[in-house]
C-alpha cells in the first residue's frame, strides 16, 4: 500500500509539473521543441526585435 | 569582454562557433540558418561569444540582419571576430572594412582556406595582416582545423588595440562628414565617424536613429549628393562603395596570388546540371523526398520500430507488471502505469527510429548544399503565390519542427512575404506529425507507406501554396526580389551528420519523457474516472463524455468516434499526443498492437481523411506561441488557429467525398 | 546588350544596372556583383523561373525580370 501511495504521488506530481512547465514555456514562445533550445543561451529569442527597438529608442547611449 | 562573431551568410560562422565554444548549433549549407543571436562560452575561458546572423554589410535589408547591426549600436559587440570567406575574399572584405571603420578591436578569421586552395588562391597572411592592421587567423571550420590557435589567442585576453582604420572618401563626402560632426558636437554628442559614413550610405536603420535627433543631417546629405551627381554623375552610396572596393582590390592585389581564373568546381557544376534541370528539377526533388520516406518507413524505419514495439509490449510490459504485482501495487497504480504511461509514452517512443532516420536524411540534404538549389527551383512557383524562393527555406525547416521555421521567416526581407510565410509554415508536416502517419500507414497502407506519407507532405506544400495565393490577394503587394547564393556542394561528413541528427532528434525523445509523459497521465485520468466514479467503462469516462459532444462534427469527414476526437483535441498541445491519446483510449488487448486494432474503428479512407486533418489542422501550442511572438499580434495567432482548422475541415471533407466517389 | 539576351555559357561584362530595384541592386553589390564584373549565364530555369549566374567562381540565382535590367557587353 505504501509503495502504491509513493508511486502515485511521484507519478502524478511529475506529470503535473511537466504539463505545467510545458504550457508555461510554450506560451512564452520559448521553443519547447526547438532543436537549438539547449545550446542556445539566449533562450532562442529572449528579446524580440520590437522590444529591442523600444529599448533602443528609449535610451540615447547609442549616439554617444 | 564579449566577442561578437560577424561574417557573411554561409561562411561557416556556426561551424566556427561550435568549435570554439564547444556547444552545438544548427549548421546548414545555405544562407539564413542563424536567425537570432546565440551566445556561447569560449572553451577554456569565461568569455562569451555572440553568434550573429550573417550579413553582407551593416546596412540591413531583413529583420535578422538588423540583429547584427544592432549589436554594434548597442555596444554589445565590444570586440569583433570577423569571419571571412577566403574563397570569396573580395566580397567578404567589404563587411570587414565596414567593421574596421567602427573602430572596435577586430580579429579576422580566414575560413574556407581549403576551398581557396582548391581554387589555387594563395594568400600571404602576414602581408594581409599588415595591410589590414589586424590579426589574421586561418581555419577550416568544417573540420576544426586552426580553431585551437584561435582559442589560445582568445584565451590570453588579448589587449586588442582599437583599430584606427579610416578611408578617405573624397573631398565632397569628407566635408559633409565634418559638417555633420560639428552639428552633432554642438548638440553635445560625440559623433562616431562610422555611423556618419553609414548615414551617408543610406543605411536605413542609422538614418532613422540620427534623423530623429539631428534633423539637420538630412540636408547635408542631400547637398553632398547633389554636388557629387553634378561633378561626377555618381550617387553618394556608389562613391562610398567604390572607395571601399578600390581599397579592397588594392589589398587583394597586394596579398593574394591567383594562378588560374576562378571557376565553379567541376563536381558542383555537374550536380547542378542535373538537380536544377529545366524540367527535371522539381521531379528530382520529389523523388528524393520519396526515397527518404522509403528509407524512413519501408526499408529501415518500420522494421526497427516493430522490433522496438515488440520489445516494449513484450518483455518490458511483462517485467513491469510482475514487479508491480510483487510490490502489491493497487489496481489504480497498475492501470496508470500499464495502460497509461507504457501505452501512451511507449506508443510514441516506438517511432524514434523513424524520426531519427528522417532527420538523418534531412540533415544530409541540408549539409550538402542541395536545399539552396531547391529554393531556386521553387522560386518560380513561389513567385506565383507572391513569395520568393527564399521562403522555401523556412518551409523546409518546418519539416523538422514548425517553431524554428516560423522564426526562420525573419530572413525574408519584405514584411508581407514574411507574414505570409509565417502563416503557411504550419502546413509543413513536422516530425511530430510523422509519428501519427507512422501509426496509421502501418495499420492501413502497409504496401504503400512511403507513397502515402509523401502524398501528405506534398499535400501540405500544395495547401500552403494555395492558401498563400489566396491571402496574397488581400495583402498589399510589395516589391519582391530574390537573390540566392548557391554554395559549392559539400561531401557530407558522417560525424557532423550524426551530431546534427542527434541534435534534432533528441528533442523528440526528451519531449516523450517530459511533456508526453505528463499529458498521457492526464489523459489516462480523464479516461479512468467518470461521473460515476473510478474505473468506469471507458465509454462512460469524462473523456468520452466531453469528446462525444464534438464527435458528430467530424462525421462528415468519416471519423466520428469519440476517441479520434479526443486525440485531435489533446493534439493541440503537441501533435505526438494524438498517438499517445489513441494508445491510451483504444484499449489494446495483450498480443495485439494498436495498428492491428485501428482497422476496427476506421475505414482506410477515413484513416486517410484523419491523417489529412491531422496534417492541416490547428498548429500546436508552441507554434501558435511562436507565431504570436514573431508577428507581435495575438490576432494573427488566433487567426492562424481558426483558418487552419477550417482549411483542414474542408480539405479532409473533400478528400473523403472524392474518395468515396472513386472507390 | 541585356543580360536576359545572353546565351548559356556566355559571359557579360556589366556596365549598367538600369532601373533595377535599389535594394536588389545593393544586395548584388554586396555580393560582389557590380559594374565592371563579368557574369556567366549558367542556366535559365523553366517557365520564366530564375536564372543561374556565375561570377568569379560563385554561383547565384536571380529572377528573370532582374536580368532584364542588367546591361553590358559580351566578353
Ligand atoms: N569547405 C569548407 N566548408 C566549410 C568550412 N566552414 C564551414 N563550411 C561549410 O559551410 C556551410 C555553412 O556553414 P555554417 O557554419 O552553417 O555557416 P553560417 O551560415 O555562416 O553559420 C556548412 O555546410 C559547413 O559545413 C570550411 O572551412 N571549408
Amino acid at each position: 500500500m505504501l509503495i502504491s501511495i509513493v508511486l502515485g504521488i511521484l507519478i502524478f506530481a511529475y506529470a503535473t509539473w511537466m504539463v505545467i512547465s510545458f504550457i508555461k514555456k510554450s506560451r512564452q514562445g520559448r521553443c519547447a521543441a526547438c532543436a537549438l533550445k539547449d545550446s542556445c543561451d539566449s533562450g532562442c529569442s529572449a528579446v524580440s526585435f520590437e522590444e529591442r527597438q523600444q529599448i533602443l529608442s528609449s535610451t540615447t547611449h547609442h549616439t554617444k | 569582454m564579449d566577442i561578437a562573431l560577424f561574417g557573411n551568410p554561409n561562411t561557416g560562422k556556426t561551424s566556427l562557433f561550435n568549435h570554439i565554444t564547444g556547444s552545438y548549433e544548427y549548421v546548414g549549407n545555405w544562407s539564413g540558418v542563424t536567425v537570432e543571436k546565440k551566445v556561447g562560452r569560449i572553451k577554456q575561458t569565461n568569455r562569451s561569444l555572440i553568434d550573429l546572423p550573417g550579413v553582407y554589410s551593416l546596412n540591413p535589408l531583413s529583420k535578422d540582419e538588423r540583429v547584427a547591426s544592432l549589436a554594434l549600436l548597442e555596444n554589445e559587440a565590444e570586440q569583433i571576430l570577423n569571419i571571412v570567406n577566403a574563397d570569396q575574399l573580395e566580397r567578404s572584405l567589404y563587411l570587414t572594412t565596414e567593421l574596421m571603420e567602427t573602430g572596435r578591436p577586430l580579429v579576422v578569421v580566414l575560413n574556407m582556406v581549403d576551398l581557396a586552395k582548391r581554387h589555387r588562391v594563395t594568400i600571404n597572411l602576414e602581408r594581409l595582416s599588415n595591410r589590414l592592421g589586424v590579426k589574421v587567423f586561418t581555419t577550416v571550420a568544417r573540420k576544426g582545423d586552426g580553431c585551437q590557435d584561435l582559442i589560445d589567442f582568445l584565451k590570453n585576453e588579448p589587449t586588442n588595440h582599437p583599430s584606427s582604420f579610416s578611408l578617405n572618401y573624397g573631398e565632397v563626402i569628407e566635408s559633409a562628414i565634418r559638417e555633420m560632426e560639428s552639428v552633432m558636437a554642438q548638440k553635445g554628442d560625440t559623433p562616431r565617424r562610422w555611423m556618419l559614413v553609414q548615414y551617408l550610405n543610406d543605411n536605413g536603420m542609422i538614418c532613422d536613429l540620427l534623423d530623429e535627433k539631428f534633423p539637420e543631417l538630412r540636408g547635408i546629405r542631400q547637398k553632398a549628393d547633389e554636388v557629387l551627381r553634378e561633378t561626377t554623375g555618381k550617387r553618394i552610396d556608389d562613391v562610398i562603395y567604390e572607395t571601399k572596393m578600390a581599397y579592397i582590390r588594392d589589398v587583394i592585389a597586394d596579398t593574394c596570388v591567383l594562378t588560374k581564373e576562378k571557376e565553379v568546381f567541376k563536381f558542383t557544376a555537374f550536380i547542378d546540371r542535373i538537380v536544377t534541370h529545366r524540367i527535371l528539377g522539381i521531379p528530382i526533388f520529389l523523388l528524393l523526398l520519396f526515397l527518404v520516406f522509403q528509407l524512413t518507413f519501408d526499408w529501415l524505419g518500420t522494421p526497427m520500430s516493430d522490433l522496438l514495439d515488440q520489445w516494449l509490449s513484450g518483455p518490458v510490459t511483462d517485467g513491469i507488471q510482475k514487479a508491480l504485482d510483487a510490490m502489491g501495487a493497487v489496481p489504480l497504480i497498475k492501470a496508470v502505469i500499464l495502460n497509461g504511461i507504457i501505452a501512451g509514452v511507449g506508443g510514441v517512443l516506438v517511432f524514434v527510429p523513424q524520426i531519427f532516420i528522417l532527420f538523418f536524411f534531412i540533415s544530409l540534404l541540408e549539409d550538402s548544399g542541395y536545399m539552396a538549389r531547391v529554393a531556386v527551383v521553387m522560386d518560380r512557383l513561389m513567385e506565383f503565390i507572391g513569395l520568393n524562393g527564399k521562403a522555401f527555406i523556412p518551409l523546409v525547416i518546418g519539416f523538422g519542427c514548425n517553431v524554428p521555421a516560423v522564426m526562420a521567416a525573419r530572413t525574408i526581407e519584405q514584411p508581407k512575404e514574411r507574414l505570409l510565410t509565417i502563416l503557411i509554415t504550419p502546413f509543413m508536416s513536422c516530425s511530430a506529425r510523422l509519428s501519427v502517419y507512422a501509426l496509421f500507414v502501418a495499420a492501413f497502407f502497409e504496401r504503400h507507406q512511403a507513397l502515402i506519407v509523401l502524398s501528405l507532405y506534398v499535400l501540405g506544400i500544395v495547401v500552403a501554396i494555395l492558401i498563400a495565393k489566396l491571402f496574397s490577394f488581400f495583402l498589399k503587394n510589395e516589391k519582391s526580389y530574390f537573390i540566392m547564393d548557391l554554395p559549392p556542394y559539400n561531401v557530407p561528413q558522417l560525424k557532423s551528420l550524426l551530431r546534427s541528427t542527434w541534435d534534432k532528434g533528441k528533442g523528440f525523445v526528451r519531449k516523450a519523457g517530459t511533456f508526453i509523459f505528463g499529458g498521457t497521465v492526464f489523459i489516462w485520468v480523464l479516461s479512468y474516472f467518470g461521473p460515476s466514479g473510478m474505473d468506469v467503462p471507458i465509454d462512460k469516462s469524462f473523456m468520452a463524455i466531453v469528446s462525444s459532444v464534438f464527435a458528430p462534427l467530424f462525421a462528415p469527414l468519416g471519423f466520428a468516434s469519440w476517441q479520434a476526437v479526443s486525440a485531435l483535441i489533446t493534439g493541440f498541445l503537441a501533435k505526438e499526443v494524438v498517438v499517445s491519446t489513441m494508445n491510451v483510449l483504444y484499449f489494446v488487448p495483450k498480443g495485439v498492437t494498436l495498428s492491428g486494432l485501428l482497422p476496427h474503428y476506421f475505414s482506410p479512407l477515413a484513416a486517410y481523411s484523419f491523417l489529412v486533418f491531422v496534417l492541416l489542422y490547428t498548429p500546436c501550442l508552441s507554434t501558435v506561441a511562436a507565431i504570436k511572438k514573431e508577428t507581435g499580434s495575438s490576432k494573427i495567432a488566433l487567426f492562424s488557429i481558426a483558418y487552419s482548422f477550417i482549411a483542414a475541415y474542408i480539405i479532409a471533407y473533400v478528400v473523403y467525398i472524392l474518395g468515396r466517389w472513386i472507390f | 546588350m541585356k543580360l536576359s539576351e545572353v546565351k548559356i555559357n556566355e559571359k557579360l561584362r556589366i556596365e549598367d544596372f538600369g532601373d533595377m530595384d535599389s535594394q536588389m541592386r545593393r544586395r548584388l553589390k554586396e555580393m560582389g556583383v557590380f559594374e565592371g564584373k563579368s557574369v556567366k549565364v549558367v542556366r535559365y530555369c523553366p517557365l520564366g523561373g530564375p536564372c543561374l549566374l556565375e561570377c568569379e567562381g560563385q554561383l547565384f540565382g536571380i529572377r528573370k525580370k532582374d536580368t532584364l535590367c542588367i546591361k553590358g557587353e559580351l566578353v
